[in-house]
């Protein structure tokens, strides 16, 4: 009857457990309860082995079955046997190594088989012993075993690398969130006295400007303001990401931020002869609690990002409204639009996307990051998408309450 | 005679653009490049106002403002590069500081700021216009400037006097944000609602005999706050 065992479902079940788990315990228990079970043995042992410069350094168990036979007297007395035996062994000579087979008491016999870089599979088998046929069959088996080791190890492997690299990753990160903050910091002080000496000049009292001098200054003004307003972004989201803001939420009539902001965008579109509408419409006095200056900064920043990717004389349109008990907020535009394999992107820190690049905009791709943050810490939604007949949607979603 | 300003500030280009500003506008201006020196020029020519930076070396602003607030009621304005953050907004007003001012600021911000506490520090106001509130547990008679909490004496600060004055005056009645800030403060500061939160949440910590929980300082979401008798 033993002669009859096919070896294909024990294969079938070693290869099963090789190639579901990269666990090395969990696949290595899996293996050697199918060989023991399909041999009838009594026990089954697998020990790993570790050298160092083709000395033999450490041999543990890596998994016995079942598992109380690691208790019994014999089932020591085969490693012990299995560790003389390795002793005098090395990487190389493992390979080359034929399965081992001892007596021991109580009609026990103990099969020793390499596996060779890894250590020893032991199989314990009382009353009649494995035959020659059996013995061959395991072969195959047994090289599915190395395998699944091999697996395992390479998993452990890249597993210990991976964790390497976030660790280095984190630390970068964290360098770059430091440098950025003290530059952001030793930025304001330069710019304090840029702006306070323009200002003061424009004011007249150190004596009066021409036009042109005049012009110069404001000029220059402009530009050390929007400095700032990167200095301010950059800081904000790491502010943000690192948990340091707070929030001073009020309750707010969501139309009000709209209606509030609409002036100035109408300027900024105006300026670049871009028509801009506003749909703002709101049923119910459904309120939004939030912090107005965050808030502010997000609908804006979506308008003014419309309206800088959007050719003169082509539309760019606001739409906000309660909506499935949201408020919704879209800003419409008719620009170049984002490239599909960008879009995931763009929320990202320093991202910009090569229409940004091109447009020859400023910005060092903080802004729509700045965005994200804020309104995720408000528990809401944010994203871009590109519209069928061009130019892109970027909305957002807040949760809204009733009024009390 | 010019109201005196001090100015303490470690960046002598800042020192510079304050002084020519403030200077322009008929102060008298004395300035210092450190902590230590700061608080020497402080008790040598007893400024009407003090203009103070936050980061300094040896003795920093919060340090600064703390000493002189242990000894004189000179309004003091902290300029912070922080200002965004508002812990650092806190601890200024914590030590004392009146006001603040975040870097970078505009020249005209700092000189409405300027007027607005020298405005604060000399209006008093008239003694025999004060209230005065009694029940078991709090006494309050701003005539007197004594407050007690269980028969212990509670130290406030000038500002805390104004708003606690403001708010029993009123007692009893709400008081919206904006109408608690353009009387304590003075009207370019109706949309400081922060200073008023850090200030009552000091009162309350002062006076309210669980701070968690008051009963005398109450606030109402969007509409303000009052001092609620409990007799």
């Amino acid at each position: 009857m033993h002669e009859s065992i096919v070896p294909t479902d024990v294969l079938y079940d070693v290869a099963m457990a090789v190639g579901t788990s990269l666990d090395l315990k969990k696949t290595l228990c899996t293996a050697l309860q199918a060989i023991v079970r399909a041999f009838e043995c009594t026990a089954g042992i697998v020990m790993l082995a570790e050298w160092q410069n083709d000395r033999l350094t450490s041999l543990r168990y890596e998994c016995v079955f079942p598992r109380e036979a690691q208790t019994l007297p014999s089932c020591r007395e085969a490693a012990e046997r299995a560790e003389i035996l390795l002793r005098g062994q090395t990487k190389r000579t493992l390979a080359l190594l034929s399965p081992k087979q001892e007596q021991l008491p109580a009609e026990t016999t103990v099969y020793i088989f390499p596996l060779p870089q890894y250590g020893v599979l032991i199989l314990g088998k009382q009353g009649s012993p494995l035959t020659p046929t059996q013995i061959s069959a395991l072969d195959p088996i047994l090289h599915k075993v190395e395998q699944a080791i091999d697996h395992a190890l390479r998993f452990q492997r890249l597993e210990q690398e991976l964790a390497g690299l976030q660790q280095r990753y984190d630390t970068t990160s964290a360098m770059v969130d430091d440098f950025l903050t003290a530059v952001s910091h030793e930025l304001r002080t330069p710019l304090t006295l840029i702006m306070g000496f323009i200002e003061t000049l424009l004011d007249g009292r150190p004596g009066p400007l021409t036009d042109t001098q005049r012009r110069f200054l404001e000029n220059s003004y402009q530009s050390s303001d929007r400095m700032l307003d990167l200095v301010d972004n950059l800081l904000t989201v790491i502010n943000f990401q690192q948990g340091r803001v707070k929030l001073n939420k009020r309750v707010l009539f969501p139309p009000n931020i709209v209606d509030a902001l609409a002036e100035k965008i109408g300027a900024v579109a105006a300026a670049k002869h871009v028509p801009f509408t506003v749909d703002s419409t709101w049923v119910g006095d459904r309120v939004c609690n939030c912090d107005p200056d965050w808030l502010e900064k997000v609908v804006f920043q979506l308008a003014d990002n419309a309206i800088k990717f959007t050719p003169p004389n082509r539309p760019v349109h606001i739409e906000s409204a309660l909506q499935n008990d949201r408020w919704v907020f879209r800003v419409t535009d008719s620009g170049v639009g984002i490239p599909e394999n960008e879009l995931p992107f763009v929320f990202d820190r320093f991202y910009r996307g090569r229409n940004a690049k091109n447009e020859q905009s400023h910005g060092v791709g903080v802004g729509l990051c700045v965005c994200k943050n804020i309104i995720e810490a408000h528990g809401g939604n944010i994203g871009i998408k590109n519209n069928p007949t061009g130019g892109v949607t970027a909305w957002f979603t807040l949760p809204v309450e009733p009024a009390t | 005679m010019a109201d005196r300003i001090l100015v303490v500030d470690d960046d002598p280009l800042v020192l510079e653009l304050v002084e020519y500003n403030l200077r322009g506008r008929g102060y008298e201006i004395i300035t210092a490049e450190d902590g230590q020196d700061g608080i020497r020029k402080f008790h040598e020519m007893r400024p009407d106002l003090v203009i103070l930076d936050v980061a300094m070396p040896k003795l920093d602003g919060y340090q600064v403002c703390q000493r002189i607030c242990e000894v004189s009621d000179t309004p003091i304005i902290m300029l912070t590069a922080k200002g965004h953050f508002e812990d650092e907004v806190i601890k200024g007003l914590d030590m004392g500081a009146d006001d603040y001012i975040a870097k970078p600021f505009k020249v005209g911000e700092l000189l409405a700021r300027v007027r607005a506490a020298l405005r604060r520090a000399r209006s008093q106001p008239a003694n025999d216009q004060l209230p005065s509130y009694h029940d078991d547990y709090l006494h309050i008679d701003l005539n007197a400037r004594v407050v007690t909490c269980n028969d212990q004496p509670v130290k406030l600060t000038p500002t805390e006097y104004k708003l606690l004055s403001f708010l029993v005056k009123n007692k009893g009645r709400w008081l919206e944000f904006r109408q608690i800030l353009e009387n304590v403060w003075g009207f370019e500061y109706i949309d400081d609602i922060d200073y008023l939160r850090v200030y009552i949440w000091h009162l309350r910590r002062k006076l309210e005999p669980d701070p968690k929980n008051p009963i005398y300082l109450l606030n109402e979401l969007n509409v303000g706050y009052k001092f609620e008798p409990q007799i």
